[in-house]
């Protein structure tokens, strides 16, 4: 289980972190690209841990974030959200956090066209808002690396921010950096799971130094309701099928997917097996597909 | 003021939803949806091993990945002609009702009822109460509250399917997952907890005074009858909502169509003929007052208005093809398809489905009112209510079946052809399925948003949505308030709209 939030203060404290340590109000604004709104559902504290789920109200309020605008949380209107966005673009309002979630969809034809804003490829209003954003955090898989809509044949011409799939590049090319000096942070997941997309936007908020993999995802990121310590996936295996490796960057391009694992009726297994292969996804390798889930 | 041609943008609609209105004055007098995303799920999936739907399905949406996922194991089950253990319809049944509970929380205090406090409802008597039940954002009473217990009742799914959303618990024959006493533990507690919120704080009654009502008179005599009624977050949604007359519009097509739901546990099997449903299907026509037996063969989709390769007429979707050919001039508009049934324009959703399935108190409304902004709306308090005590029986039925399994292994074929047919929070939700050489031949999906919010077919007919908001006034171009009334009371998703209606929110003056 991952911390919660009143742990991880104290851990900090204890390290003699200063939690608050930034002197500006952060703002946050949260765009929805090829997506399902599968994160934007998750974190409201729907999937994860149970009762003491820490959902995105909770954060906001405790952390004094401004939320600019969420599509389908806000009562902004998109009208006055196209302004902001021009706000910000024109420098005019800080942004502190974007929040992408969902595919960059480039089709049909690399025109952008499949998805747009205010009658322009949505595609670029994201590489726009990036250049301007101090962290950029890609929310899900879609975002970080492409996700099931860049499955083959990748219809929609589907991308991640700085990854498609496990190749570097997406939308912004490898060497790109937001205006903190960091890459895109990939906080994948097939949706992110709630309490590691907070978690990382916590430590994001403290100015803590966060430690990126290969695929640049933070250490928050684990398996779906893992332990965090032996970094197993649990939810899978532990309804009887495998797990799908949904944090891996090559998470859509594995065949095939489902795999049942038979459980006895009636008896969970208390222990999961020390080093199991049925994390593997056949026929991938270390690189990217999260084996197990974690790279 | 002449006629103008106007665009609508919405907030709060999951997925983006862009209208596009004439209007003469103040009343609307043509309509478009217009749906301009797409991600080519459909052809993600061909050439793939059929279970590989179980994976990727869910992940169509985010907000009823349950309901992809039951559509996907039934379709899957029927073209490979799967015995399926019963206790594993009882356990997806249990979760599709948690989802659908869910969902209308959501949908009703955090997408429909905060548009009462909006500005132009500051004269309303009722504003005062409103504001303090639903003011946006999750500043309301009820809205905050509804955070926590539509998570709540979502542990129902998380006990069987590991997490919420995109589990991937079911397979033919059956779910993956073992009974335990745990996990029906965890559900009764999740029950009862809901079902208390609900009954304090949504009804202001219990659950069986609820149940007890069972025409347009009772209900109105429950509301006057108590504070406690009248001050319930139903009590003011009712007063508020018909003081402003919306019982009066949002109708569009007088055709309701539910492909029904919840299998029977005990009598869906192979070779699945007869849809043996706890929740019937039906076509209620309009013109003949009538509901007839629902027929899969019926459905067919159109393209004439869609940015698909056109295929001319209409086609069933096991003969569907989905071949994007975007093309910004001429008189296509959407990457919506437009379904139609018995080559009628229909609607779906809830109200739909309980209307065929012959609820008393929704169909006396009905009968007397049609469908319309405040009914369907409406529904959505109602439903959880009889849902909360089906899904207590569900879970009793599992304590008494204990010992048997929730899985019977068999061979996949490697030839078929099936369609999974479920009702999804927001309406009947389809998935057909052809299968040769053991690889997905041709899957095609038709989400309740699909039908409701799809573009003119063949015959140039609107599609349900369009033709609703036809003859609606708007007191204000620039806060469109009657509009979004009516079509959040459809539950706009459009991510769910697999051929991925996904709109600019712009709302701009093109004349």
């Amino acid at each position: 289980m991952y911390l919660y939030w009143d742990q991880l203060k104290q851990e900090l404290s204890e390290q003699g972190q200063n939690f608050r340590g930034r002197d500006r109000e952060a703002t946050l604004l949260w765009m929805a690209c090829g997506s399902c709104n599968g994160e934007s559902m998750a974190i409201l504290g729907a999937e994860g841990p149970g009762k003491a789920g820490y959902n995105l109200l909770d954060f906001l309020e405790d952390e004094g974030v401004r939320l600019l605008w969420h599509p389908s949380l806000s009562e902004t209107s998109p009208r006055e959200a196209a302004t902001i966005i021009a706000r910000i673009l024109a420098g005019e309002e800080e942004l502190t956090m974007l929040c992408v979630e969902g595919s960059i969809i480039n089709g049909p034809h690399g025109s952008g066209m499949y998805d747009t804003f205010d009658g322009q490829p949505k595609r670029d209003i994201i590489r726009a808002l990036c250049d301007r954003a101090q962290y950029v955090i890609a929310m899900g898989t879609c975002s970080a690396f492409g996700g099931i809509p860049a499955a083959p044949p990748n219809p929609s011409e589907s991308c991640g921010l700085q990854f498609t799939n496990e190749q570097p590049g997406g939308l912004l090319g490898p060497e790109w950096r937001s205006r903190a000096g960091l890459p895109v942070i990939n906080v994948a997941g097939c949706p992110a799971d709630a309490q590691t997309m907070i978690k990382t936007m916590s430590l994001v908020l403290a100015g803590l130094p966060l430690e990126l993999d290969k695929f640049n995802r933070p250490l928050t990121v684990g398996p779906c309701l893992s332990d965090g310590i032996t970094k197993r996936c649990g939810t899978a295996q532990k309804v009887g099928y495998a797990c799908v490796g949904c944090i891996g960057a090559k998470f859509p391009l594995s065949k095939p997917m489902f795999r049942q694992v038979e459980l006895p009726q009636r008896e969970l297994p208390v222990l999961l097996p020390p080093r199991a292969p049925i994390f593997m996804i056949p026929g991938s390798d270390a690189a990217g597909n999260g084996a197990p889930c974690h790279g | 003021m002449a006629k103008q041609i106007i665009k609508m943008d919405l907030n709060r609609v999951e997925g983006d939803l862009e209208i596009k209105l004439e209007v003469d004055d103040h009343t609307v007098t043509d309509a478009w949806c217009v749906g301009t995303m797409y991600r080519g799920f459909e052809q993600i999936l061909v050439g793939r091993a059929p279970t590989d739907a179980l994976v990727i399905t869910p992940r169509i949406c985010g907000i009823c990945s349950t309901s992809q996922l039951y559509a996907a194991a039934s379709a899957l089950e029927v073209a490979f002609q799967t015995p399926l253990a019963p206790n594993a319809t009882r356990i997806r049944n249990l979760c599709l009702m948690a989802e659908a509970v869910m969902s209308d929380a959501r949908h009703t205090f955090l997408m429909f009822a905060p548009d009462f406090c909006n500005p132009a409802y500051r004269g309303q008597p009722l504003y005062g109460e409103a504001l303090e039940l639903f003011e946006p954002p999750f500043k309301g009473r009820v809205a905050r509250e509804t955070v926590y217990h539509s998570k709540q009742i979502l542990g129902i799914v998380i006990a069987f399917g590991g997490q919420w959303p995109h589990a991937t618990y079911m397979m033919p024959g059956g779910v993956t997952c073992p009974l335990t006493e745990e996990s029906l533990a965890a559900c009764l507690a999740a029950i009862d907890d809901y079902t208390q919120w609900y009954e304090q704080t949504v009804l202001g009654c219990r659950c069986e005074r609820w149940l007890g009502l069972n025409t347009m008179a009772d209900f109105f005599a429950w509301l006057d009858e108590t504070e406690a009624h009248r001050h319930s977050a139903v009590g003011v949604f009712a007063r508020f909502g018909r003081a402003l007359g919306l019982h009066q519009t949002g109708q569009g097509t007088p055709h309701l169509l539910s492909t029904g739901c919840y299998y029977d546990p005990e009598n869906w099997q192979p070779p699945f003929t007869a849809r043996q449903c706890l929740q019937p299907a039906g076509f209620y026509d309009g013109e003949t007052d009538r509901i007839e037996s629902f027929d899969q063969r019926q459905v067919a989709e159109h393209v004439r208005y869609s940015w698909y390769a056109d295929y001319g007429g209409g086609r069933h979707p096991w003969e569907g093809e989905t071949q994007p050919d975007y093309q910004p001039d001429g008189d296509r508009y959407t990457y919506a398809k437009a379904p139609r049934y018995q080559d009628q324009v229909v609607q779906l959703g809830p109200l739909s489905d309980l209307v065929i399935a012959g609820d008393r108190l929704l169909t006396s409304f009905f009968q007397a009112e049609g469908a319309n902004t405040w009914l369907r709306q409406f529904t959505r308090f109602h439903r959880p209510v009889s849902l909360l005590q089906q899904m207590r029986r569900t879970v009793i039925e599992l304590q008494q079946h204990f010992d048997e399994p929730t899985f019977i292994k068999s061979a996949l074929g490697a030839e078929g052809e099936g369609c999974g047919l479920i009702n999804a929070s927001r309406g009947s939700l389809g998935h057909w399925v052809k299968i040769k050489d053991g690889k997905i031949a041709n899957y095609q999906v038709i989400t309740p948003t699909s039908w409701n919010g799809s573009p003119r077919d063949s015959a140039n007919r609107r599609g349900h949505w369009e033709e609703s908001f036809i003859g609606l006034e708007i007191k204000d171009l620039d806060n469109p308030i009657e509009l979004c009334h009516v079509v959040r009371s459809h539950d706009a998703c459009l991510v769910c709209t697999v051929h991925f209606v996904k709109g600019g929110r712009k709302r701009t003056f093109l004349v």
